[in-house]
């Protein structure tokens, strides 16, 4: 974490190359992952991964280890780059298929894995239409691994409060798919 | 954060690296330097954009020379006329009339939207006050100096002390783009920076007025030569603010004004 911190200060006041790849590299392949699950294709996955590192780097002096960790602020950006890109009239117009976790299913038989992939595709068609916390509730949640208290400190919010909203956003989930899910 | 309940495959290491490399590539571009971007600036700008309103500009100079003349003739014809008054009257001027042009910037913006979405596309409204003080300054000193030596070959007066009288224009400029500056990028509350240049206003008003304070100016008090390193300091803070402005441009965070 010590290194973390130094590299964060190399770039903020030397704009050090070296301490930005080091950084980046550290959190790419979980960043990776967090957007891959969320998108249709990796070539898509690898853009926008793109874009959040982008963005957190030239942001970075803003950056404030007192308030939150950097992995913490990587999310938080990631999370609200994945709201905007379905959010976007690029998105709603190219008629893309919605994110689907395509490896998550290796090994299962092909009627399984079809179903599961509706299944995912329509608890994410319904997750899109939350508002934008409960998005990122859901996304932290499910994409991320993240526990409540994680979310919370993401966030910026109580953990009771996030329990309450997921708990919130699940039932809605359920209920626009008929109530028959868990 | 790392449970993993939905595994994917990562890319290959090779195209990570890549990814990486064109990151870091693309969000340190290589910092250009503080006079390439003010001239950059100034080139996109162009002086026609920066100085779009140039008739009301011209306009307040012309009301400002035309009071300040007035105020000169009826303060010599005074009997109690001191040389003091007219140092006092000389760091207020400038200062006064840039407040006067930056107000005219602004309400302009406020009451046209399309030059506000122009110019916001690349710059941001305190981007182009600073240039436009920046500008303003350097021509007002040039101006300031040719009048005030006209002033002392013309006027042949032994009061009249030419170094302190360029000395104090050039540092009053200087204190006051720094205070303007600093007051364009930390105070938010449009009211705050309402409320701060009144201030300022008031203060050069009264330094102004018929009181004993314009001996506060006089060589006496405050020697030419201690002018020169607060001039400095005050061109210091200025550019240290100013640079902070570049720095918002290649994070592309934008203030609003």
């Amino acid at each position: 974490m010590d290194e973390e911190i130094k590299w964060i200060r190399q770039i903020q006041h030397k704009s050090d190359k070296k301490a930005a790849n080091a950084l980046v590299d550290r959190y790419y392949r979980e960043i990776y992952g967090f957007v891959r699950k969320q998108t249709s294709n990796p070539e898509l996955a690898l853009d926008l991964t793109q874009e959040v590192f982008i963005s957190a780097l030239q942001s970075l002096r803003g950056f404030d280890g007192s308030r939150a960790s950097f992995r913490t602020w990587l999310y938080r950006i990631a999370s609200n780059r994945i709201v905007d890109h379905y959010r976007s009239a690029h998105y709603r117009y190219a008629g893309q298929s919605p994110p689907i976790a395509e490896d998550w299913s290796d090994g299962i038989d092909f009627t399984l894995e079809v179903e599961r992939r509706d299944e995912a595709q329509q608890v994410l068609d319904a997750a899109q239409r939350l508002e934008p916390t409960a998005q990122l509730i859901f996304r932290l949640k499910f994409f991320a691994d993240c526990t409540f208290s994680e979310i919370a400190g993401l966030l910026k919010l109580s953990e009771s409060t996030v329990k309450s909203k997921y708990y919130a956003l699940i039932r809605k989930i359920q209920h626009e798919l008929g109530g028959d899910r868990s | 954060m790392n449970k993993n309940h939905f595994p994917i495959d990562p890319p290959e290491e090779d195209v990570i690296a890549a990814q990486i490399r064109q990151i870091v590539d693309t969000a340190l571009a290589p910092n250009e330097s503080f006079p390439v971007f003010l001239w950059r600036m100034y080139k996109q700008l162009g002086f026609r954009h920066l100085f779009r309103d140039w008739t009301e500009i011209l306009f307040t100079l012309l009301l400002f020379i035309s009071l300040g003349i007035l105020t000169a003739l009826a303060a010599a014809d005074q009997p109690s006329f001191a040389a003091e008054r007219a140092y006092a009257f000389i760091f207020m001027l400038s200062p006064l009339v840039y407040l006067a042009l930056s107000l005219l910037f602004f309400v302009r913006r406020m009451q046209d939207p399309i030059h506000e979405v122009e110019m916001s596309c690349t710059y941001s409204g305190q981007q182009i006050a600073s240039l436009r003080m920046l500008v303003f300054g350097a021509a007002a000193l040039l101006i300031n100096s040719g009048v005030l030596i006209f002033l002392r070959l013309r006027l042949d007066t032994g009061t009249f002390n030419l170094p302190l009288a360029l000395t104090l224009s050039a540092a009053s400029l200087l204190l006051f783009a720094s205070l303007f500056l600093y007051v364009l990028l930390r105070v938010r509350s449009n009211m705050m920076r309402i409320v701060l240049g009144s201030s300022y206003a008031a203060l050069c008003i009264l330094l102004l007025g018929p009181n004993e304070s314009g001996s506060f100016f006089s060589p006496d008090s405050i020697p030419f030569y201690l002018y020169l390193p607060l001039g400095a300091l005050f061109a210091f803070f200025f550019l240290k603010n100013l640079r902070r402005l570049a720095d918002l441009q290649r994070q592309g965070g934008h203030f609003s004004c």
